[in-house]
């Protein structure tokens, strides 16, 4: 190490803290070992549990007859200033070939003309519904129904913050399963068939989530996808391995043991009365779907009721991701402060009683690899470098923990493409494959380190209290997956994959 | 200063992770490649064959005259996959003219050795072989009517059905008890497919040695395809119930005029979702005078218990939107005033849960 640099880092860092620094690498190194092995056994649980699923799942060419034995479904579709978005969104929803279903919007104050648009799109007037407040939300001013399209209705309260409004929804709806979409998601026209359908093989479950994808670099036509693809940048291309590694492992894995702790908030079925019983969405927090999640966890467990919470590797919902580095930043800052929040209120759950593996396993997992993570992260990374510049580790010492570190990344990334392949395998071309890769490898030069600060700096805005009260959350969105004329037809994944290998 | 992570040892242990976890990395993304490569040469062979049989298959319902030969290897997949396609768009009729043309490229041996394969080949030599009705296949389809995959021995129950009903009745029904894993909307397309009868018959058969329990599960697909013969048990059912499930599930079958006196006595029930089931089976098969013994369920403490009588009211005989206005006069509870408006609402606009 040069002694310039040595002479500036001793300069500015007083020896005991280097020192301190130094000593602090057994921590360190034991995170580092823990994480990625508890993430390549969940990486490997996942698989067993995506072969299983997929052997059946690929045998489902099944005597028709499901259909009216598939219970009805209500859609909560909450939305707030969403006037240019919310009404292709319903024609999206009113597409799907679920055979029962209805769909609630709920107008939560917006300024804009998003009651208007929807009042003109579907015909909708006021009707004096006898709505019942199970759930407390701010008030609702008038509910709104449709004689032309009779699934469509909606909620027009004052605002009060997206689990607000979901709550009013669930006041509102009148099926006993309800699924929560965002107004900006795209789904498919069987995404509710198939994060439904745990519902109907296994009567203890009580939550369902599905797989998000990332939308950019898709085609979508009349509201449907129609050509699955890569995007274009570096920034959402990172996070579509990210996706993957999140939702195929990180989910899939804890699902067998029904230790999910989160099903996103973007897409998800929940059973109605269970969801009542525990109070509904908590609108003080900006993690109200993991929140949400952890609450029925410790709900039925206390109550000793045998249930499940689970999770399918289906691709049910695509959403665009960030496209600049700003609202990245924002919206990790916002899931971090969210994760803070939900683990800190429910730590009854951590090592209880009837905790179960989630209690005991999952939720503790949680709070050392995703709470403290990003602060044992970048506390790892300053004292590397200050280490290394200081001489104190040599290096080639530096840079052989450095291969091994990207080694590892790489292999938990290239882990959940071979998830991928083995289940939908929707990005079809070779190319695609190599340029997934690519970015496996790149990641671990800049996007992994940007993101764990992100976080590192969301865990310190929760600490010290600076957070204002949750809001929606909003991200810039470039919208360049979407086609605005109206030709072609909805596509089964499979078939985006097809279409897209072909592009 | 001694710090601990330079020791040889663990850097030795760090050099070697680095090198296999890199090693492993490309290897892996190898895999992925060359699966990816072989699997898009399989799909495109499967695609090609599908489309000459899809295109054979089209003339011979045409009734041309069709030159066949026996299926190559490596066709038998997408043979299999456009004779099952082709199949689903046909009535029963249709599908015995593509019976010859399954025997020539010997369709049966072809998905005999398809059983042997993954569960999707497995399923779908299954159910092409039911399609063919061929009486030889039915001791090698029976075993698969005991798969521990659903899917598979649900695929099994539908082409044992198509070769021979009667014997393949007499093995799915009395299974239906004990699988729990069957989904009911399976079974019943399945019974609902028969038409010899014997669906109903040993249904009928299953329900007399039933328990009460049972009787409720079976009831259910009695009613979709028999509801002459289901009646009775319902019947039975309710007049002496063993529970407020039976009793639910009971009160949503139940199409007879002659049980209203029956159903009426569910009204009271302390039950909430029974007083609901009670009030819109009146609704089906009430008359007039039903209306007074459901108006004081307009001011039930449950919603769904107001919302289903007044509906059941609006569509009673005699009963309509002048009616229900006079009934909602009379009422002094808000609750009930509020759900008929609710409900001429919806009725006016044509909506309803």
């Amino acid at each position: 190490m040069n002694a310039a640099a040595h002479a500036v880092v001793a300069g500015l860092l007083p020896a005991a803290w280097v020192q301190v620094l130094a000593s602090m690498q057994w921590v360190f190194m034991i995170y580092f070992v823990a994480i990625n092995l508890g993430y390549l056994i969940l990486n490997y649980i996942s698989a067993i549990q995506i072969v299983r699923y997929m052997r059946e799942y690929r045998a489902s060419y099944l005597p028709p007859g499901l259909r009216e034995y598939q219970p009805p479904v209500s859609i909560v579709l909450p939305a707030h200033n969403e006037e240019k978005t919310v009404v292709a969104s319903v024609r999206s929803l009113l597409r799907t070939r679920y055979p029962e279903f209805e769909i609630v919007v709920v107008n939560d104050g917006s300024t804009d003309g998003t009651r208007e648009a929807l009042i003109e799109a579907f015909g909708l007037v006021k009707v004096p519904e006898a709505y019942r407040a199970r759930l407390q939300t701010k008030s609702v001013e008038a509910v709104y129904a449709s004689a032309r399209c009779p699934r469509v209705r909606m909620v027009d309260k004052v605002q009060g913050g997206k689990s607000d409004a979901i709550n009013a929804g669930v006041n509102c709806v009148r099926y006993p399963l309800f699924c929560v979409v965002d107004a900006d998601c795209i789904l498919q026209p069987d995404s509710i068939s198939r994060v439904v359908r745990p519902f109907l093989e296994d009567r203890r479950v009580v939550a369902s989530g599905g797989v998000l994808r990332v939308l950019n670099g898709c085609k979508v036509e009349t509201g449907m996808l129609t050509k699955v693809g890569l995007p274009n940048r570096w920034l959402p291309s990172y996070q579509v391995v990210e996706y993957l590694r999140a939702f195929l492992f990180g989910r899939m894995g804890w699902s067998p043991m029904n230790a999910l702790l989160i099903i996103s908030g973007a897409f998800g079925v929940f059973y109605k009365e269970r969801v009542i019983a525990i109070g509904g969405y908590r609108d003080d927090t900006v993690g109200e779907d993991m929140d949400l999640v952890i609450r029925l966890h410790r709900q039925m467990r206390e109550e000793k009721r045998d249930s499940r919470i689970v999770f399918v590797p289906d691709p049910v919902c695509w959403t665009e991701v960030p496209t600049d580095l700003r609202s990245l930043r924002h919206q990790r800052v916002r899931w971090q402060r969210g994760l803070a929040e939900s683990l800190w209120s429910n730590l009854g759950l951590m090592f209880n009683r009837r905790g179960g593996v989630a209690g005991w396993v999952a939720f503790p997992f949680m709070l050392v690899f995703e709470f403290f993570g990003p602060i044992i992260e970048v506390v790892g990374y300053f004292a590397m470098i200050v280490l290394a510049l200081t001489g104190l580790v040599p290096l080639y010492s530096f840079l052989i923990f450095l291969a091994a570190a990207i080694g590892l990344g790489i292999l938990l990334s290239v882990n959940a493409m071979v998830l991928e392949e083995l289940s939908f395998g929707l990005y079809a071309r070779p190319v695609q494959q190599l340029r997934m890769f690519l970015v496996a490898v790149l990641e671990n030069f800049g996007y992994r380190q940007l993101n764990s600060c992100w976080r590192f700096y969301g865990t310190l805005l929760w600490l010290f209290g600076l957070r204002k009260r949750p809001r929606w959350g909003r991200i810039k969105r470039d919208g360049s997956w979407h086609q605005g004329r109206a030709a072609g037809g909805a596509v089964l994944p499979e078939e985006a994959a097809e279409r897209s290998s072909h592009a | 200063m001694d710090v601990s992570v330079n020791g040889p040892m663990l850097l030795v242990a760090a050099y070697w992770v680095a090198v296999l976890t890199l090693a492993l990395g490309f290897g892996v993304l190898a895999i992925i490649v060359i699966l990816r490569v072989h699997a898009q040469g399989r799909d495109r062979r499967d695609e090609r064959a599908r489309q000459h049989w899809l295109q054979v298959m089209r003339e011979v319902l045409a009734g041309h005259e069709v030159q066949t030969r026996r299926l190559d290897r490596g066709e038998a997949s997408g043979f299999i996959e456009a004779w099952n396609a082709t199949h689903d768009t046909l009535t029963e009729d249709e599908s015995k003219r593509l019976q010859p043309l399954g025997r020539s490229v010997g369709l049966v041996d072809a998905a005999r050795g398809m059983l042997r394969g993954n569960y999707h080949d497995c399923a779908m030599a299954i159910i092409a072989m039911g399609h063919q009705r061929d009486h030889g296949v039915f001791d090698d389809l029976a075993p698969f009517l005991n798969d521990r995959s659903p899917i598979v021995s649900l695929c099994a129950a539908q082409a044992l059905g198509q070769v021979d009903p009667p014997r393949a009745m007499a093995m799915f029904v009395p299974m239906i008890l004990e699988r729990e894993d069957w989904m009911p909307g399976n079974v019943a397309g399945i019974l609902a497919r028969n038409t010899d009868g014997s669906a109903a018959l040993e249904l009928d058969n299953s329900l007399l040695r039933a328990s009460t329990s049972s009787m409720v599960k079976l009831v259910r697909f009695l009613a979709d395809i028999d509801p002459g013969r289901a009646a009775a048990v319902i019947r039975q059912l309710l007049v002496s119930p063993i529970d407020d499930h039976a009793v639910s599930v009971c009160l949503q079958l139940v199409s007879d005029k002659q049980d209203a006196p029956l159903v009426a006595d569910f009204l009271e029930s302390p039950r909430w979702h029974v007083r609901m089931h009670a009030a819109a089976a009146l609704g089906r098969i009430g008359d007039a005078a039903d209306s007074q013994r459901l108006e004081p369920l307009l001011k039930d403490k449950v919603w769904w218990v107001r919302y289903r009588t007044a509906q059941a009211l609006l569509v009673l005989p005699g009963m309509g939107e002048e009616a229900m206005r006079g009934l909602q006069l009379r009422q002094s509870d808000a609750f009930g005033r509020d759900i008929i408006d609710q409900v001429l609402s919806e009725h006016a606009m044509g909506v309803a849960a």
